[in-house]
């Protein structure tokens, strides 16, 4: 037994037999002056929609629209229980007489589907049924003529507390609910049909037509009863006839489907042997009424939808659905429709099957098209990548003949690549005549070796080209050279200039790699190289090994710390010995350039400098040491032996007065004699007891005649050069009396020390500081003094307090 | 007292020899240098040694301290040529010598002073 029909049976015998009850209490009813109208209308309205119903469940079991206009019907039966006379029927009937208004809300929300699918929709629906059900179970608990006016009518058996007020408030409030009601849900059916797409609305137009109706009617119905009783009636009246014509609009639509489907498979009788992709289309969205319909080509090798004219199908768009279409057993495409079309399965199930017929025949059609697609885009993407490139390219035949040529070529001679150009001689349109020949020659070979050679630029140039001729084959297999070239026309003027900039420069220049391997070099004289070979070879090959970790630690650093390290060394060049100072920069991740200038000259003067400066300060010394000298031994020993002439002559004067006479005549030659070298000696002192003691004693004397405390923290051992001893005891002397003079201390150390071939020199007090260095001009002959020696003098006073004035002197 | 005057200046050696001996004192002989001063001090024996203290080869300091070690006690007198007595004041101590005095006031009292 079929589905259908086991329905049939299992509803349609409850149905007549409800029917037929309902005819016979309608028949005796003596409270309804049109019995016989209501006694054929009333059955006619729930066969009606059981009818509708198990006609809808049959073909569609999961949905349940179906079930809901069965149970419709029979809830409308329940109206009949108050045409009955018996005050039981009469009473249960009117508790239960608006259930079927509570089902007919729920068919109408939950259509097309027949589910609730929102919490609105729920709320709506539960709603409905509570008030249904309540309101009038309430109503004959307290309303003792449920139907106002009527004559006939059988007491309200179920009152228990008669009470117009009560009934007329919970009439009242009912009213509101149902008005409450009745505008939701013609709210949301506003809502969904102005959402629906034009299919959505073609499936729900049969239920929102005929149960909006109803709704807005009632609705207005409910809202003016109280005033307005008769008007009421009619528009209750009116929504009675809507609500009629629900089920009969409700199988129009099934069979508007059933009709579309009978269209569709009708699909390819208006189309044309072999559709195009419009007109395919046009024909299904015909067919299926909807306009939005597209058909997509399933291509299984490279398992991807396309399009009818072959194009790569997008995902599919929000809102939309894609029902893939298979013939015997694989995909062969889809149709991309409206989900609404997935609440008609016969007719989309038919739309597919057309589908497949109208795929399958147009399937070779839409892989050659996708091919050609891909095709063309390959080619574009080909012509953008040969126009965009830096390079040069050319097709010649084997003649030399120009076929066709880029547009970076284009761009460089200033010729179009178009018809003027095809067939003409490569060497007249981009190389000057004298060039022919060889290019010929290249062209014979065509063996890809490298050429560089100018060529014709646009606006009568000439452009410097590195280029190659290749065999290739074209489209139509005939032989062809390609002729490929970069422009290095800016590279070479760079490289010309670089040229130029080294050759200007007296430097020698080294490339080289982080472990010290030359990779270039640029060099005057070959000589200086040291070695006959240098790119390829290692620094430890060309230079004295201590020299070349010299010169790799610098290339290390550059790399590692960055900036330009500079490092000086010497070797032997051609018998002699130079000197050079090589600056190092890192040029690449792990690469250095290295420019190395002789610094021979430089170095000697430097030197020379610095031996002069001794020399003279050696000098001055020597002959302050000079003048000291002559002096201890001239005039002071003249005088001292004056002194004690006098004073024995004075003892002698009163006793012996020739003898003091004759010693008083030496005197005075002896006091000539003195003046005479003191004007010849005055010119200035050395200090003695420096000469004659050392730094140490000296040092020490400054000490004591110093007018404040004075440590002498540390002194050399040995002697120091005499130049070296003779500046330091002038830093102390000075750095003495300018503590004495300015700095208010009250104490004052000094050290001289000997390390590491360096004297150092220090005096420091604990004065107020802040003096300035540039100040006077003693300490800037000091510091001439020891920048001579080659050695260095600062001066620290901050601010904040103490001085101290520090000398550095290399003592070889 | 026998004295000798170490000093390489001849005419001061003359004018403190004339000096020393008007005062009393027995000059027994002149040196012009350190080795020949500690030579002339072995060979005679002077009570006291005046010393210069610039010298050719040693300075007096040295030869005072050199003649501490030979003769054990014959004091030395260091004569100094300026006023900077204070540069050889520690030399003095370290060289054993009884003291200094300015050749221009060399004295006999200045003399004895120093030797109490």
């Amino acid at each position: 037994m079929s589905y259908t029909r086991r329905l049939w049976l299992s509803f349609w015998p409850a149905a007549l037999a409800v029917g037929a009850l309902t005819v016979l209490i309608i028949l005796q009813s003596n409270h309804d002056d049109q019995r016989v109208v209501t006694a054929v209308l009333g059955p006619l309205v729930g066969w009606s929609f059981i009818a509708a119903g198990l006609v809808a469940w049959s073909r569609r079991p999961a949905n349940h629209t179906g079930r809901l206009m069965v149970a419709l019907g029979f809830a409308w039966a329940l109206t009949a229980l108050t045409e009955a006379n018996d005050k039981w029927i009469y009473s249960t009937g009117l508790a239960v007489e608006a259930i079927f208004l509570a089902v007919f809300i729920h068919l109408v929300v939950s259509f097309p589907t027949g589910r609730l699918s929102s919490r609105l929709e729920r709320t709506i629906v539960f709603g409905a049924y509570g008030v249904a059900v309540f309101a009038n179970a309430l109503s004959v608990l307290v309303d003792p003529t449920p139907i106002p006016d009527c004559k006939g009518c059988p007491p309200n058996a179920f009152l228990l507390a008669p009470s117009d007020a009560a009934a007329t408030a919970v009439q009242v409030a009912a009213d509101v609910c149902g008005i409450a009601i009745a505008a939701a849900v013609v709210t949301l059916l506003v809502r969904r049909w102005r959402r629906a797409t034009p299919a959505g609305r073609r499936v729900l137009s049969p239920i929102y037509l005929s149960g909006g109706a109803t709704m807005i009617l009632l609705g207005i119905a409910f809202a003016v009863d109280p005033w307005a009783g008769g008007f009421a009636g009619l528009l209750k009246l009116l929504a009675s006839l809507a609500f009629i014509s629900v089920p009969y609009f409700f199988l129009a639509g099934l069979m508007r489907a059933r009709l579309a489907r009978a269209g569709v498979g009708r699909l390819f009788v208006d189309v044309p042997e072999n559709p195009s992709p419009e007109e395919l289309h046009a024909a299904f969205r015909r067919a299926l009424h909807d306009p939005t319909i597209r058909l997509a080509h399933w291509l299984p090798e490279r398992r991807l939808y396309v399009d009818l004219e072959g194009w790569p199908f997008d995902e599919v768009e929000a809102g939309r659905t894609l029902t893939p279409v298979e013939y015997e057993g694989r995909r062969v495409g889809a149709l991309i429709h409206d989900p609404s079309l997935l609440e008609e399965p016969e007719l989309l199930e038919a739309a597919v099957a057309s589908a497949r017929i109208g795929l399958e025949k147009d399937r070779l059609q839409a892989e050659l098209r996708a091919r050609l697609i891909e095709l063309e885009r390959e080619q574009d993407f080909v012509r953008t990548v040969v126009d965009t490139a830096p390079a040069l390219f050319c097709v010649v035949d084997t003649e030399g003949n120009v076929m066709r040529f880029n547009a970076t070529l284009s761009r460089l001679s200033g010729l179009p690549d178009d018809d003027s150009g095809r067939g003409e001689p490569f060497t007249k349109l981009f190389l000057p005549s004298e060039d022919a020949a060889s290019f010929h020659l290249a062209l014979a070979a065509a063996d890809g070796e490298e050429f560089e050679s100018e060529w014709l630029g646009a606006g009568g140039g000439r452009r410097i080209v590195a280029w190659s001729v290749m065999p290739i084959v074209d489209a139509q297999g005939r032989p062809r050279r390609l002729i490929s070239g970069v422009d290095v026309t800016e590279r070479r003027r760079q490289e010309a200039r670089t040229r130029a900039l080294l050759d200007a420069m007296p430097d020698l220049m080294f490339r080289m790699t982080r472990e010290g391997v030359y990779v270039d070099y640029h060099a005057h004289d070959e000589v200086e190289l040291v070695s006959s070979e240098v790119i390829g070879r290692s620094v430890y090959d060309r230079l004295p090994r201590p020299v070349a970790e010299q010169a790799l630690a610098a290339a290390r650093r550059a790399l590692d710390e960055g900036g330009v390290q500079t490092h000086e060394y010497s070797l032997e060049v051609r018998g002699v010995e130079r000197q050079y100072e090589a600056r190092v920069v890192a040029s690449a991740a792990d690469e250095v350039v290295s420019i190395v200038r002789e610094i021979t000259d430089r170095k000697e003067q430097e030197h020379e400098v610095r031996k002069s400066r001794a020399r003279i300060v050696q000098a001055a010394d020597a002959e302050r040491r000079r003048l000291e000298r002559n002096l201890h031994d001239g005039a002071q020993q003249r005088l001292v032996s004056l002194s004690l002439a006098l004073r024995l002559a004075e003892a002698r004067i009163p006793d012996r007065p020739e003898g003091a006479k004759q010693i008083l005549t030496e005197a005075q030659q002896e006091l000539a004699q003195a003046l005479a070298e003191l004007r010849e000696l005055a010119r200035g002192i050395h200090p003695a007891i420096l000469t004659d003691r050392g730094l140490a004693a000296a040092v020490e004397a400054l000490a004591a005649r110093a007018p404040l405390p004075v440590e002498v923290a540390a002194m050399p051992d040995e002697r120091l050069p005499d130049a070296v001893e003779a500046a330091a005891y002038y830093v102390v002397a000075e750095g003495l009396t300018n503590v004495a003079k300015y700095a208010d201390a009250s104490y004052v150390r000094v050290t001289v020390e000997r390390r590491n071939g360096v004297a150092s020199v220090e005096v420091a007090d604990d004065g107020i500081g802040g003096a300035d260095p540039r100040a006077g001009t003693g300490l800037r002959g000091l510091a001439d003094r020891i920048e001579a020696l080659g050695g260095r003098l600062e001066v620290e006073s901050p601010a904040t307090g103490g001085t101290r004035l520090w000398a550095q002197m290399p003592v070889g | 007292m026998t004295v000798l005057i170490v000093d390489d200046h001849p005419s001061f050696r003359a004018t403190a020899r004339a000096l020393l001996e008007a005062e009393g004192y027995d000059v027994v002989g002149e040196a012009d240098d350190g080795a020949s001063a500690i030579a002339a001090a072995e060979a005679l024996h002077p009570e006291l040694v005046l010393l210069d203290v610039q010298l050719p080869d040693f300075d007096g300091f040295e030869v005072a301290a050199r003649l501490r070690s030979l003769n054990g006690a014959t004091p030395a007198i260091v004569l100094t040529s300026s006023r900077d007595g204070s540069d050889f004041g520690p030399l003095v101590a370290e060289s054993g010598a009884r003291g200094f005095v300015p050749k221009a006031e060399l004295s006999g009292s200045a003399l004895s002073a120093l030797l109490g």
